[in-house]
Order: structure tokens, then C-alpha cells, then sequence
């Protein structure tokens, strides 16, 4: 994602450049975000397209606050575990092979 | 007709342009901030190098490419990138992009302004409008978005976008100084100058600092960073690009106070890495206040369209100023100074009346009720013969504000109108009241361009008195300022000849 974001965003306003707050960046790196999630989500197989592309917005969320499953950023839970992520991307996995197995 | 934008004050009020152009100019960076920022370890990008000289395929590839861009080093992997473009199939296409960013180069800032119609303006709402419902929390968006509104003449529609993008990103300069503007264009003042101060962190912000000075100075009323602002400057933390706008409000500040010494000193000073708004502020004061000799040609900064379209009037060049009024135009779609501009050089410096209507009509579909804009367009509606749509057009004036505003350009204006309807009689008795009300108010530049506009009416009728009210506008003209007598001068020379 961060390659992505960067080509979203003016040389100046990239990592190495940047001299400003994380505050102000963070007003530009939500759309430098939106247009990455945007440019994978595109290239997506339909059926699995909404799922990837929450767990995306979820996991790679710029402002570390909000970064991660929304009931654990809610409830004070650890933002960084991945616990409750197993499970949906097991589901994912089984959703692609099936539709390969379709498609073959 | 009057002399159009020069003779309203003009402050270095933030420019509002949209945030991708704003960043290609080099805007966005309040130049604040002091992070130190370490040297990437390169290893990684050395052993992705490895793998994909193994593996010569497209997933390697992406895995260098990404790691190297993501490090601010695309450079180091151009053959890789290369590698991307010369293959045919089954790329995706981010890493497509990116290849070409990093082969190509970043994109640039077009040439010049790009023209977009009232139909591209709603494509572009649409598309705002969609990426606000996948994205709520993009201030930069609902900034975007407001100023689309803005230029498409729904103010209303624009408050919402203004006051969430104010909500989530309160200490954005770029969203603040937007902001602040928006609401300067509704003429709401106060509120623009509520915005900006109650910017966290506003005292040491350059760029929010010039914002809070050059808005209370719009709205007449004191600033209360001047001492900070003066501060800032002596202390020279920041590089002179982002004490510009600073020095260059601060300098109008001690102009208006009768300073010229200090003004002088502190223009000098905004313009010694100018942005093009300082460098239009120099060039207005230079214009309409006092020469200042500031050398304003030797900078120019990308997109000094104001700046050249004033400088271009008082250097004679006719067509280039009216060329530069309308890439004005085209960077600020939504402000009314350029069609103010354009409608009347148009007017008074070339034949092109067709094109001062265009102007007028511009500023009019942002601004539907603004006096001077229907002023001009009733004018060019004259000068083309269409007095019966010129005579509609003047019944939207509100009179009596128009009486308020400018008595005399109001009443020239019926004359005119008067005068292509066929009737000099009626024409000529608002004329005379226009001259009355100039020389009651002594105001010696609506006397004057009163007498050349009527003159240029009586060159159809009575050339006679076309001819006497050019000798009385000739010994009127030597008493405007240099580059208005100029102006004047070639109107004058415009109807000593006519067709």
C-alpha cells in the first residue's frame, strides 16, 4: 500500500519530504489512501471485491487510532492482533477456491 | 463602465484552488515543521534485486518496484520498471502506473489552467460527491467539493463540505485558508476572519498568518497578529518562499497606514521567492497606489495570470492582458475579480465586445446578482446592439444599491443603453446627470471615462460633440494615475476613429 500511496501524493508531500506534523499529513494521506484502496479493489475478482477491500481498509487504515478490526479500535482491544482476522480470511480462501473450481 | 477591478482594494486573501494543483505548486507545505527523517535501509531493496534476477517475472518485479518506490528510491529500479512496461500481458494495472511513474517521471502542472464547462463541473460534483460516501472522513474532498459548488453558483450546497472538512481537519492550512476564502466569496468576512483565528497553532503559521491579516484587512478591521506576524519575518526561521504572502499583507497593512518606506521595505521582501499572489499584490499596488519600484517583471512564478493581465494593461499590451484575464479566469473560475477585469479591458482597450460579454457572463454564473458584473454585461449587450437584452439585463440592477455603489456608472449605463435604443436624446440627459453625480462626488475618473464612453455614443450621431466631449475627456485624463490615463488614453484613441 505505501508505494501506491505515494504515487497518489505530490513528491513534497512523501515521507523523505515531508517536514510537517503526522496531523496534517493525515489530511492528505486519507485521500492519497482512498485513491490505493480504489487502485487494488479495481483489480479484484468480483466475488471476493467487498471483503478484501474492508479488511484492506481496516488493516492498512492511516491514522493508527482507527488502524484495525473495528471492535477491538471500539472497545480498547489491541488494534494490532490479527485474531479476529483468521477466520474471515479462511472464509476468503475457501470463496476463491471455489470460484477457480468454478471456473475450471 | 468603471475602471472595472483596479480601483477596488485588493489583499493577499488566499488563493483557493483545488488541492492536486495546490501540491503540484508547491502550496500544501506550511513549511512549519522540523521532522528529522532517517536514511532508509536499502538491504532489503538489494535482496528483492536478487530475487527478481532469479525469478525474471512480473511478481518480482512488483515486489522490487514497490519496495524501492516505497523508500523514495524508484530511481535505483528503472530496469525493473522498464521490465513492467515492455510486458504485454498480465500486469495489474497499479504496477503499470507505477512503472510509469517512475519511468516518467511524477506529472506535472499543466501548461496553463484546464477549461472545464458546466457539464465537466457536475461530472466533477458527481465524482466528489461518490468518493464522500466511500470516504466521509476526506477533508480534502469536501474542500474539492465545496469549491465546485462554489463555481457552479450553489453557494448553499457548498456551507456543508466547508463546515465537515473545518470539523475534521481543524489545523489544515490548506483546508482553513480554503475555508476561509469560501466565506470571504460570500462576502461574509467576519466569519472567514472566525475561521482562520480560531486555527490551532495560527501565531506561528506563515501562511495562516498572511490569511488572518489580509482577511481583517478586507474586512476592515484590525488584525490581531501584526506583531507576530513582524516577528516572524525578522526572525527568518522560515525560507522566504513561505513568508511571501506574509511580508507582502504586512507590507499592504503599512501602506494603508501611510507607511511607504516600510511597505516598500517588506514587498522587497515578499518578493524575493514570490508566490504569484504576492507578486499581484505588488503589481496592484504598483498599479493603483504607488509606484514602488519593485522590479515585479524580473518574478514570475507559475501561474501569475492576475499579475501579467495588470502589468501587461499598464505596459499598453492589449491583447495580452485580456489573454492573461482569462487564464485568471480559468484558475479562479469562482472569484469575480477576473471577470471584473476581463469584461471591462475587453470593453475599453480593443472592439472585442463579444468577449467582455463572455467575462461578464462567467462572473456571473458564480456571482448571479453582483452589480458591476450586470453593469458590464448590460455594456457589452449595448456595444453589440442588442439594447433590448442590454435593456433586461439593466432592470435586474438593483437601483438602489447601484445608487450607493456608483451613482455615475449606473446612470452612464442607462444612457447608454439609451443611446443604442435609438433615442440620444434620452441618452444624453443620463450622461449629463452621470458627469453631475462624478463631479459631486469629485470624482474625476468617472467624469472622464463617462465623457469617452458618451463620446464613443455621439461618434454615431452628432460627431461634433463626440468631438467636444474628447477634448474635455483629454484634459481629464492627465489627472488618473499613470497606468488608468494609459488605459484611457487608448479608449480615447479608439473613438477619434472610428469605423
Amino acid at each position: 500500500m505505501t508505494p501506491l500511496m505515494m504515487m497518489s501524493l505530490e513528491p513534497a508531500l512523501r515521507w523523505q519530504n515531508w517536514k510537517g506534523s503526522f496531523d496534517e499529513a493525515l489530511v492528505f494521506l486519507r485521500p492519497a489512501f482512498a485513491d490505493a484502496v480504489e487502485y487494488v479493489s479495481a483489480e479484484l475478482p468480483n466475488e471476493l471485491r467487498a471483503d478484501v477491500t474492508s479488511v484492506l481498509r481496516q488493516l492498512c487504515e492511516p491514522d493508527p487510532v482507527k488502524r484495525g478490526h473495528p471492535l477491538d479500535t471500539r472497545t480498547g482491544g489491541n488494534t494490532f492482533s490479527l485474531e479476529r482476522y483468521v477466520t474471515r480470511f479462511d472464509l476468503l480462501a475457501k470463496k476463491a477456491e471455489l470460484a477457480l473450481r468454478n471456473a475450471s | 463602465m468603471s475602471f472595472a477591478d483596479g480601483r477596488r482594494r485588493r489583499q493577499v486573501v488566499p488563493r483557493w484552488r483545488p488541492w492536486w494543483v495546490t501540491a503540484r505548486l508547491g502550496l500544501a507545505d506550511s513549511g512549519a515543521g522540523s521532522r528529522i527523517v532517517g536514511t532508509p535501509d536499502t538491504a532489503t531493496i538489494d535482496r528483492r534485486r536478487e530475487e527478481w534476477l532469479e525469478n525474471h517475472d512480473i511478481p518480482h518485479a512488483a515486489d522490487l518496484i514497490g519496495t524501492a518506490f516505497g523508500m523514495g528510491l524508484g530511481e535505483r529500479v528503472r530496469d525493473a520498471a522498464e521490465f513492467v512496461l515492455g510486458t504485454e500481458t498480465g500486469v495489474p494495472a497499479p504496477l503499470l502506473v507505477l512503472a510509469k511513474t517512475i519511468v516518467n517521471g511524477d506529472a506535472q502542472l499543466p501548461a496553463s489552467p484546464i477549461d472545464i464547462d458546466h457539464a465537466g463541473r457536475h461530472v466533477r460534483i458527481h465524482k466528489l460527491k461518490n468518493r464522500l460516501k466511500n470516504w466521509p472522513h476526506d477533508a480534502i474532498a469536501c474542500i474539492d467539493l465545496a469549491r465546485e459548488y462554489t463555481i457552479v453558483g450553489q453557494r448553499p450546497n457548498a456551507l456543508k463540505p466547508v463546515t465537515v472538512a473545518l470539523a475534521l481537519a481543524p489545523h489544515s492550512p490548506f483546508v482553513v485558508r480554503s475555508a476561509a476564502r469560501f466565506f470571504l466569496n460570500c462576502g461574509d468576512a467576519e466569519r472567514a476572519l472566525a475561521v482562520v483565528r480560531r486555527t490551532p497553532g495560527v501565531s506561528s503559521d506563515p501562511w495562516l498568518l498572511a490569511a488572518e491579516i489580509a482577511i481583517a484587512s478586507a474586512a476592515e478591521t484590525s488584525s490581531r497578529m501584526v506583531r507576530a506576524a513582524r516577528s516572524m519575518i525578522n526572525r527568518g526561521h522560515f525560507a522566504p518562499r513561505h513568508l511571501s504572502e506574509l511580508a507582502s499583507a504586512l507590507a499592504t497593512v503599512e501602506l494603508e497606514s501611510g507607511n511607504r518606506r516600510g511597505a516598500r521595505k517588506l514587498f522587497a521582501a515578499a518578493l524575493q521567492h514570490p508566490t504569484e499572489n504576492a507578486v499581484a499584490q505588488a503589481e496592484w499596488v504598483s498599479s493603483e497606489i504607488v509606484e514602488l519600484d519593485l522590479r515585479i517583471s524580473e518574478h514570475a512564478p507559475e501561474r501569475s495570470y492576475e499579475a501579467r493581465a495588470l502589468s501587461s494593461l499598464g505596459e499598453g499590451e492589449w491583447d495580452a492582458a485580456v489573454e492573461s484575464a482569462k487564464l485568471w479566469r480559468l484558475d479562479e473560475p469562482f472569484a469575480a475579480r477576473s471577470a471584473y477585469f476581463g469584461s471591462w479591458t475587453a470593453v475599453v482597450v480593443s472592439k472585442d465586445f463579444s468577449t467582455a460579454l463572455q467575462f461578464a457572463e462567467f462572473g456571473l454564473s458564480t456571482k448571479p446578482e453582483d452589480l458591476l458584473l450586470l453593469n458590464n454585461k448590460v455594456v457589452a449587450l449595448a456595444l453589440l446592439d442588442r439594447p433590448n437584452e442590454a435593456a433586461r439585463t439593466l432592470g435586474k440592477i438593483d437601483a438602489v444599491r447601484a445608487a450607493e455603489k456608483s451613482e455615475a456608472t449606473y446612470l452612464a449605463t442607462w444612457g447608454l443603453v439609451e443611446y443604442r435604443s435609438g433615442r440620444p436624446e434620452t441618452g444624453r440627459v443620463f450622461y449629463q446627470r452621470a458627469r453631475d453625480a462624478a463631479k459631486k462626488s469629485r470624482n474625476a475618473r468617472e467624469e472622464a471615462w463617462t465623457m469617452l464612453f458618451q463620446a464613443r455614443e455621439e461618434q454615431r450621431f452628432d460627431r461634433q460633440r463626440a468631438h467636444g466631449l474628447l477634448v474635455e475627456a483629454r484634459a481629464t485624463i492627465h489627472r488618473l494615475r499613470r497606468r488608468e490615463a494609459l488605459v484611457a488614453e487608448r479608449l480615447l484613441e479608439i473613438v477619434a476613429q472610428p469605423d
